[in-house]
């Protein structure tokens, strides 16, 4: 059982494959691909969500986008978007808006790191680090900033022929924000996460023999 | 297909979708990651079909409704989805009018139509263009999250576009319906198992 896998896909049982760093595994008969092996790819989560975070206040605390017309001025930062539809009434849009580029990506930001942190530089496991891996990974396609940076491009195009645009330094560091959390994700990848958890385990229960 | 092909579900094995370790058929819950495992995702055609009707239903007021309304120098202006990208195109940003009209007209419709088809062709049991559905199948459900740009760029205007008398922007209730239809269809492919595509040939 331990050298075979299934593809997510179409169920097919294949050899578990066994690749170099450069290699990738796909599957024979649906093409999905099963593994790849990047060099150091959980440090590299660990270290792009780091940066994550700091750039996530940044972009927090700095205004992103300021709009000018005759004398009147208003300045938007991050949060501001999604609190804009409670001032409405649209409590619920805003919510939404709100889980998707804040809530959501924060949390997941801070369970990466407490789950990580302590696997790569301590090889310990945190309490309840199953239910929190699976809690991320299921999470993770609904952190939307990727597409939140897309409709901010949109935006900007479209305001510059309404009124006079000032870009602020919350708008570079959430540009920053995105590409880093995206590249975290793109690095964290389940099998890879899963195998290293076993190893750790195993490391574990040799330490406790040694004992 | 060669006779010789093997599934986990013929050798009574079952993929933890949380982990991706094989499992025992008869167990419940995953050895590695103590995550529920299922031979196939319970329901699933049921369970999309039912987030599918959803999302068709929200399409409709999301048309409809306008997405916002835009009080310019004491005139009302409401714009739809559409209208807002027949807007951009006219001010010449064709790239911006061009990606609003892809993740917000073509996605969601495309989506609905393909994981219809899917659903429609399991009752079926076509065993053919096994490999070209688990394709389109990735593709919905890497691309579904693309639609949420219309709601984001609403929630951008309004945030920034409150200039006094002069020029201010309210949501109206297209945009939640919108941001509905979304959240609908990328439920839709999330219940849906790819699997059961090719479960067709055992039969």
């Amino acid at each position: 059982m331990r050298n075979l896998i299934a593809c997510e896909h179409c169920d097919l049982l294949m050899e578990y494959p066994v690749l170099n760093h450069a290699q990738q595994a796909h599957c024979l008969r649906c093409g999905n691909l099963l593994m790849s092996r990047p060099k150091h790819s959980l440090q590299l989560t660990l270290s792009f969500i780091t940066a994550s975070i700091i750039l996530f206040m940044a972009a927090n605390f700095f205004p992103m986008i300021s709009a000018e017309e005759a004398g009147f001025k208003n300045q938007m930062r991050l949060l501001e978007a999604a609190y804009a539809f409670f001032a409405y009434g649209e409590w619920l849009l805003g919510f939404i808006v709100f889980c998707v580029v804040l809530l959501l990506p924060f949390t997941i930001m801070l369970l990466i790191v407490y789950l990580l942190l302590p696997m790569i530089f301590y090889r310990r496991l945190m309490p309840k680090t199953n239910f929190v891996a699976r809690l991320v990974f299921s999470l993770q396609k609904w952190s939307m900033v990727d597409v939140y940076l897309v409709a901010m491009l949109a935006s900007i195009t479209k305001l510059t022929s309404m009124v006079t645009i000032e870009l602020g330094v919350g708008i570079w560091a959430y540009i920053a924000f995105s590409l880093c959390l995206s590249a975290a994700l793109a690095n964290l990848d389940k099998q890879r996460f899963w195998r290293y958890l076993d190893k750790i385990k195993c490391h574990q229960i040799l330490k406790q023999q040694k004992m | 297909m060669s006779s010789d092909t093997k599934t986990a579900k013929d050798v009574a094995l079952t993929l933890c979708l949380h982990c991706h370790k094989l499992n025992p058929v008869s167990w419940s819950v995953c050895s590695r990651c103590g995550g529920s495992i299922h031979l196939r995702k319970p329901k699933s055609v049921q369970v999309t079909l039912a987030w599918l009707i959803t999302a068709i239903v929200f399409y409709i007021p999301a048309n409809i409704f306008p997405v916002m309304t835009t009080y310019a120098f004491g005139r009302e202006t409401a714009s739809s989805i559409i209208g807002g990208i027949f807007e951009l195109w006219e001010q010449k940003s064709f790239v911006i009018a061009a990606i609003i009209f892809v993740a917000s007209i073509i996605i969601p419709i495309l989506k609905i139509l393909l994981l219809l088809w899917l659903c429609l062709s399991l009752k079926l049991n076509l065993t053919e263009t096994l490999k070209l559905r688990t394709s389109l199948y990735r593709l919905t459900l890497w691309i579904g999250r693309w639609s949420m740009i219309d709601v984001f760029v609403v929630a951008i205007l309004v945030a920034l576009l409150q200039l006094g008398g002069l020029l201010s922007i309210q949501p109206t209730i297209g945009s939640l319906a919108f941001a509905c239809v979304v959240i609908a269809t990328m439920l839709a492919a999330e219940s849906f198992d790819p699997r059961l595509i090719w479960d067709s040939l055992e039969r």
